[in-house]
């Protein structure tokens, strides 16, 4: 769907984006992963056309966003992170004056406009005047008017920012209700937990370079080489901490009241073998199970822990 | 056909506004006063204190004038925001991401301030009917005069838009725009012209080459606009600007000497088709220099 290949941009001497490669498959949620100023937005407003790009190329579909960004709106659709609304027209007539923009027949529109509205939750509010929406309706509506055209790429950026958790979690569901349309969507965020659970993809960029890509677990496999395994057993917790100790892929063991954690630093074979040793010990296991890393460390570590 | 959406929307939301109706009671009534006054000035200063409607074509004259000099103030006033009023409510990016082009967004908000003066312009035709409701002044020569008027004032809206796609405050776009209107175009042309006067004078005794005080004074909208009122009532306003011995021309340069507006006209013309081109590059994001 999307190809970033070699994309550059300097303002002077300052460089927002730095020699970055991306690839983003269809129909897939897409994170895009930085602290501010890492060239997020730069990168976005570049592959939406509204930016010129010092080298590089971003290809959407086959064509060339940076040689010919009018060809590709129609494909197209782009929220901002800061956006205005025409406050002096209602919601309706917001959708309408959008789908003028790109020139869909009159008679089309309510029909149209009505569905988008219904898919964002804002039919209830369609004579309403635009100014008196709340900050998440807002934030709805311009993800409506994203869609008029029915573009198969969607670009968001930071689309939760100032939403209240409840909004946030309602934008979420949107999102992956759109991902089951078949939309592709590129979305970003400075927080990296906020978008892993939804994404099926995610880059973390820091200072215009690229700095990890991939799946979440991927990502977290690469940054955190060594895993934390964690067994709650039944009872005999004391055999359980004799067996480990003798484990030579087992390191920094820990007794808790309940549980144990240790490193493992073998592979998913060596972690089967552990686990069937345990149970030939006939040692009850309740539970056994890799820890997840705390996606804010793994943040704060692959950007130098420059998160704002 | 599609009507432009820029156009559609602001009309829709400016006709809506109270603000609107306020501008266009406000602008005809300083018409009206104006007409007003006139009539009790021109009863004060007859004979009998009595009313000449032979004055009518004198009063069209000023009602012209006041019309002329109002589009001057009100197209920057209505169009110096055209564009970074967008960028202020942060809404250009979003206009510019859609199917429209640079140039339609562009002629659609020249052609939504046009359509605002032109309601403004509607607005004060039955003061005006009163000058031709008396005689002296025809149906015909009205128009002819109010598409002068228009012409002007949409070569004043395309300088605003350009200035309002450079200028990232209204206020400065604003600025400028009354600045090189009002002080380069009226009054700069103005003194211009005197100094090559006056210079010709003292160096050579006599007066400059015609041809180059028409183009001097081709900016100049007061000048067209007075050439429209010698053609129609027959005075000799630009014969005072332009010297007693014009008559000693033919051809060309008398046709355009007895018909300056058109100089004007073709003047505010070109001006208009560089100011929308130049609008229509700098809107283009990708080709701006960031």
């Amino acid at each position: 769907m999307l190809e970033i290949k070699h994309l550059s941009k300097q303002y002077g001497k300052f460089t927002a984006v730095d020699d970055l490669n991306l690839t983003v498959p269809d129909s897939s949620i897409f994170g895009f992963v930085g602290p501010n100023g890492a060239g997020k937005t730069t990168t976005m407003k570049i592959m939406s056309g509204l930016l010129k790009a010092s080298s590089g190329s971003v290809i959407i579909d086959g064509m060339d966003v940076t040689k010919n960004p009018k060809a590709l709106r129609e494909s197209i659709g782009y929220m901002p992170d800061f956006f205005g609304v025409y406050d002096d027209l209602k919601v309706s007539e917001y959708m309408d004056f959008y789908a003028g923009t790109y020139y869909i027949a009159y008679e089309k529109r309510p029909a149209m406009i009505d569905n988008l509205l219904e898919i964002v939750d804002l039919s209830h509010k369609k004579e309403a005047y635009v100014d008196s929406l709340s900050r998440g309706m807002k934030q709805r509506l311009c993800l409506a008017r994203s869609l008029i055209h029915d573009p198969k790429l969607l670009i968001l950026d930071e689309p939760a920012s100032g939403l209240d958790p409840r909004a946030r979690v309602e934008m979420k569901e949107i999102l992956k209700q759109l991902q089951m349309m078949g939309k592709t969507i590129i979305i970003s965020s400075h927080i990296l937990p906020e978008l892993a659970e939804m994404c099926t993809q995610i880059s973390i960029i820091d200072k215009g370079h690229l700095v990890v890509q991939g799946s979440v677990q991927e990502i977290m496999k690469q940054i955190t080489k060594v895993r934390t395994i964690q067994i709650r057993p039944l009872e005999q917790m004391q055999a359980l901490i004799k067996l480990l100790q003798e484990q030579p892929l087992v390191e920094n063991l820990i007794e808790n009241t309940f549980d144990t954690e240790f490193s493992f630093q073998g592979t998913d074979q060596e972690l089967a073998m552990l686990l069937k040793q345990i149970v030939l010990a006939e040692i009850p296991i309740a539970s056994f199970k890799e820890k997840e890393g705390n996606l804010e460390e793994i943040f704060m570590q692959v950007t130098g822990g420059e998160e704002k | 056909m599609m009507m432009n959406p820029v156009l559609r929307r602001e009309t829709k939301t400016t006709l809506r506004n109270w603000k609107m109706f306020a501008v266009i009671t406000v602008y005809t009534a300083v018409v009206a006063i104006g007409a007003i006054l006139y009539i009790y000035g021109s009863m004060f200063n007859s004979y009998d204190y009595s009313f000449d409607p032979q004055s009518m074509v004198g009063m069209y004259t000023v009602l012209c004038a006041m019309q002329m000099a109002l589009m001057l103030l009100a197209a920057p006033a209505l169009t110096a925001g055209a564009i970074s009023a967008e960028r202020e409510r942060q809404t250009l990016d979003l206009l510019l991401m859609t199917k429209m082009s640079s140039f339609s967004i562009v002629i659609g908000k020249l052609m939504s301030s046009m359509s605002m003066l032109l309601l403004l312009m509607v607005a004060t035709l039955p003061v005006f009917s009163i000058a031709f409701y008396f005689g002296g002044v025809s149906l015909l020569a009205l128009f002819g005069m109010m598409l002068y008027i228009v012409l002007t004032a949409c070569m004043a809206a395309a300088v605003s838009i350009f200035f309002s796609c450079i200028f990232k405050k209204t206020m400065v776009s604003m600025v400028v725009v009354y600045l090189l209107i009002g002080g380069v175009c009226c009054f700069g042309t103005l003194i211009a012209s005197l100094m090559v006067n006056s210079l010709y004078w003292s160096m050579y005794q006599t007066e400059p080459n015609i041809v180059l005080q028409m183009v001097l004074l081709s900016p100049n909208p007061g000048v067209g606009f007075f050439s429209v009122i010698q053609e129609q009532m027959g005075n000799n306003f630009i014969d005072m600007i332009f010297g007693n011995d014009f008559n000693q021309y033919s051809g060309v340069t008398a046709f355009f000497i007895r018909h300056y507006w058109l100089v004007n006209v073709l003047f505010d013309v070109i001006v208009i088709c560089i100011f929308v081109s130049l609008s229509v590059y700098f809107l283009n994001p990708v080709r701006k220099k960031k």
